[in-house]
């Protein structure tokens, strides 16, 4: 029949198949495919070559698939086929250029997740970096990892800099390069503090109205930079916003492209150079051609890499986990400007320079000129050595800089050079404008300000902290309940922390040289008034009263009336009859606890 | 030998300009103008504008019979528009309320009887004359004008932003696009 002869030639069929499938190599059928997969995605490169560049082993297959995935793929041929071998030496490069791009990466890959949960308004900014803080899983960790990556970068881009001047590393045909390494450190500079506002504290704001305020002393058309920077006259969402396409939008931008044009040159036109005893030392031969020997990026040199990312990225977060915290200081205050504005760091030479002179001079032109110079290092260098022996200007001129620069930094920092009134000084540490500061954190109880009277008034406890010796007898101040001194006597069972806090607040001012008690014995010279206004509220009082010499502004000596030494307020009073004065000058903070607020932990 | 020599053109400095040569200049100028145009375009659409009544315009502040006029007393602040009110003997002054350093607020001290910086310490008398400090002038002050009941102005700070007179009964507008800067320091 025509049906079974049909059906019988299908199973003959079926059972050929089977036979011809069993007598197939299927382990090399799977094998081939993967490897066909694997090397169309790992540009050539086969599973097996893959294992011998992890191992460290030579290539697998002729010609050398590793030069070949060097062409074939985008991310690998950005970089050289091989070094020399004297090029990789760590302590010659100190593998600075590449931290740099480590950071430049981290940056990136932290901010953009940064970036979901914040809005760059007025209204939300500070808010919203509480809610990162405060409410976000790791939040505070990215934010954190983020900061220091920002400060890890400025230091290895400066320090990158440093590196390729005392190696002569700018020369002949490097100069080019030289030229957008200083702009790319420019763009660092400006990437990290356009950063700086973006939390909108105190902090963020006063440094970034400081640093345009700089922009505004530029001539001609400072007012104009200083308008465009702010958005405004000053800051606010305007400057905001700016500052926030800036950090995350045009800097980046400006980044990539010149990280491309300065690595192009490095990776296709002149390498990493040589250090200058392999270039120009006399080295003996042998040990000169292996220091001249190409050796191949791929594996070794990109598996150190590999090694140093993971390294890196894991000390990094150690820090984060332990010790370093970005820090944030209370919402932006445009009316109140918090005592001793600190820049940035890596801008603290600028504040310096600030000190010595002028703003124009010190602030605008000297920097560009600084800058100006640093551009053209390779064509003001006209001498064509490199061994540090053969060039001594050069080498002094980079120490005499780097000595100069870390001086001016130290000028920066807020203590020194500026002269706060010490009254002030002292009892902004306590009562800090920009965080809650130790009174905050005292424990609710222990600020004792007596019981609330019968008529009704609030209880009201004065603590003498620094008197004359006689008060302490005086019939006036014998009410326990009222009144109380602070003694230096040490540490007592009755002693608290808030104790502790009103003996120290005593050692401050009582050895502080300028806070001269007041000389008619009128006053105290410190005191602490402590009212507990209703129930849930204490209202604090700091306050010291002080007597100063009158000093010869130009001597600098006090001025003596025989050898009875003038008080400044004899003289205020002898130079305005009208002036009340008469009087020593006072100090007062005041700061408000409420029973709920939980700054004590 | 030939092939090569063959190859090469024969520009030299002194060519003269090609119809082609001109057009291209050309097409490269347009990109150049543009990129030009497209920059001024952006400064422009970036630059701030300030409107009338904040900041930065005319602020009125009422009659001068509201405001404090006693040539001693401590200066009053006008926080919003950033100015304090001074008056002296020699007359008012509306003194800016930022530093001439680096752009802080600066206090009011009653204690010491001037204006203190917390940022870097410059000191300024009640007037706004320096004291010490980095600040490289006087304060900056802004240009006061006194309007009578119906609107015509009585009197101006001139231009050197010397103290001013202010007639009783009169009308105060603080022009605070109008900041004359203070003088430099000896």
């Amino acid at each position: 029949m025509l049906g079974s002869g049909l059906i019988r030639d299908f199973r003959g069929a079926v059972a050929n198949e089977v036979q011809r499938l069993r007598a197939h190599d299927w382990g090399k059928v799977v094998a081939d495919g993967t490897d066909h997969v694997v090397r169309g995605i790992m540009a050539g490169l086969s599973a097996r070559e893959l294992r011998a560049i992890l191992r460290g082993d030579v290539p697998t297959e002729k010609p050398n698939p590793r030069y070949k995935a060097q062409v074939r793929s985008f991310v690998l041929h950005l970089r050289p086929k091989y070094y020399q071998r004297a090029s990789t030496w760590f302590t010659h490069t100190w593998r600075l250029g590449w931290f740099s791009v480590f950071f430049f990466v981290v940056e990136t890959i932290t901010g953009i997740i940064l970036m979901i949960p914040y809005a760059p308004t007025p209204e939300r900014a500070y808010g919203d970096m509480l809610y990162i803080l405060g409410n976000i899983p790791f939040g505070l960790f990215m934010r954190d990892l983020h900061r220091l990556g920002a400060e890890g970068m400025v230091a290895v881009v400066i320090l990158h800099m440093a590196r390729v001047y005392f190696t002569a590393s700018y020369k002949g045909n490097r100069s080019f390069t030289w030229f957008t390494g200083v702009i790319l450190l420019l763009v660092t500079l400006v990437l990290s503090f356009s950063g700086y506002l973006l939390p909108w504290d105190q902090l963020a704001y006063w440094a970034v109205t400081i640093g345009t305020s700089m922009a505004e002393a530029a001539p001609v058309f400072g007012n104009e930079v200083n308008l465009l920077l702010r958005g405004g006259i000053d800051i606010w969402a305007g400057g905001l916003l700016r500052f926030y396409l800036l950090h995350i939008f045009l800097m980046p931008l400006l980044a990539i492209i010149f990280i491309s044009v300065h690595y192009y040159k490095v990776a296709r036109e002149h390498f990493i150079s040589l250090p200058a005893s392999v270039e120009e030392g006399n080295l003996p031969p042998e040990q000169k051609r292996h220091a001249e020997e190409r050796i191949d990026l791929i594996p070794n040199l990109l598996i150190h890499e590999v090694m140093l990312a993971s390294v890196a990225t894991f000390l990094m977060i150690l820090a984060v986990a332990t010790f370093y915290h970005a820090p944030l200081e209370a919402h932006a205050d445009p009316q109140a400007t918090p005592l001793h504005t600190e820049a940035p760091w890596y801008f603290l030479w600028l504040q310096g320079m600030l000190k010595l002179g002028d703003k124009s001079l010190m602030g605008v032109v000297l920097p560009t000129i600084i800058f100006g110079v640093l551009f053209v290092v390779p064509w003001l260098d006209r001498n064509p050595h490199r061994l540090a022996r053969k060039r001594p200007a050069a080498i002094a001129i980079g120490v005499i800089f780097t000595i100069v620069m870390v001086i001016l930094t130290y000028m920066g920092t807020p203590g020194y050079g500026i002269e706060t009134p010490p009254a002030q000084d002292i009892l902004s540490h306590l009562v800090p404008a920009t965080h809650p500061g130790p009174v905050k954190e005292l424990p609710w109880e222990q600020v004792e300000a007596g019981p609330v009277g019968e008529d009704g008034l609030p209880g009201r406890k004065t603590y003498f902290v620094s008197y004359p010796p006689e008060w302490v007898d005086a019939p006036a101040y014998q009410d326990a309940e009222a009144y109380e001194f602070v003694t230096t006597v040490e540490e007592g069972p009755e002693d608290n922390e808030w104790h502790r806090l009103l003996k120290e607040f005593k050692a401050e001012v009582e050895n502080h040289p300028k806070l001269l008690a007041p000389i008619d014995n009128q006053e105290a010279l410190a005191k602490v008034t402590v009212e507990h206004y209703h129930p849930n509220l204490k209202w604090v009082e700091f306050t010291i009263t002080w007597d100063e010499f009158a000093i010869d502004p130009k001597t600098k000596a006090v001025i003596m009336d025989g050898d009875r030494p003038v008080l400044k307020r004899d003289l205020k009073a002898s130079s305005q009859p009208s002036d009340p004065g008469q009087v020593p000058d006072v100090q007062r903070s005041f700061i408000a606890l409420h029973r709920d607020s939980n700054y004590h932990h | 030998m030939t092939a090569n020599t063959a190859a090469l053109g024969s520009t030299d400095a002194n060519a003269e300009m090609s119809r082609r040569e001109f057009l291209n200049y050309a097409w490269l100028a347009t990109l150049g103008i543009l990129t030009i145009e497209m920059s001024a375009v952006t400064l422009m659409f970036a630059m701030p504008r300030l409107g009338p009544g904040e900041f930065g315009g005319p602020v009125p502040i009422g009659s001068v019979d509201g405001l404090t006029m006693d040539t001693k007393a401590s200066p009053t602040a006008f926080n919003r528009s950033k100015f304090w009110w001074v008056n002296t003997d020699a007359g008012a002054l509306a003194i800016y309320k930022v530093c001439t350093h680096l752009g802080c607020i600066y206090d009011w001290k009653p204690a010491e009887n001037k204006y203190i910086c917390p940022c870097h310490g410059s000191q300024f008398e009640r007037d706004g004359k320096f004291i010490q400090g980095p600040a490289p002038r006087d304060l900056d002050r802004f240009v006061i004008r006194a309007l009578d009941s119906a609107g015509n102005e009585v009197a101006r700070t001139n231009e050197a932003g010397e103290p001013l007179q202010i007639p009783a009964g009169s009308t105060i507008v603080v022009e605070t696009g109008l900041r004359i800067h203070g003088q430099p320091k000896a």
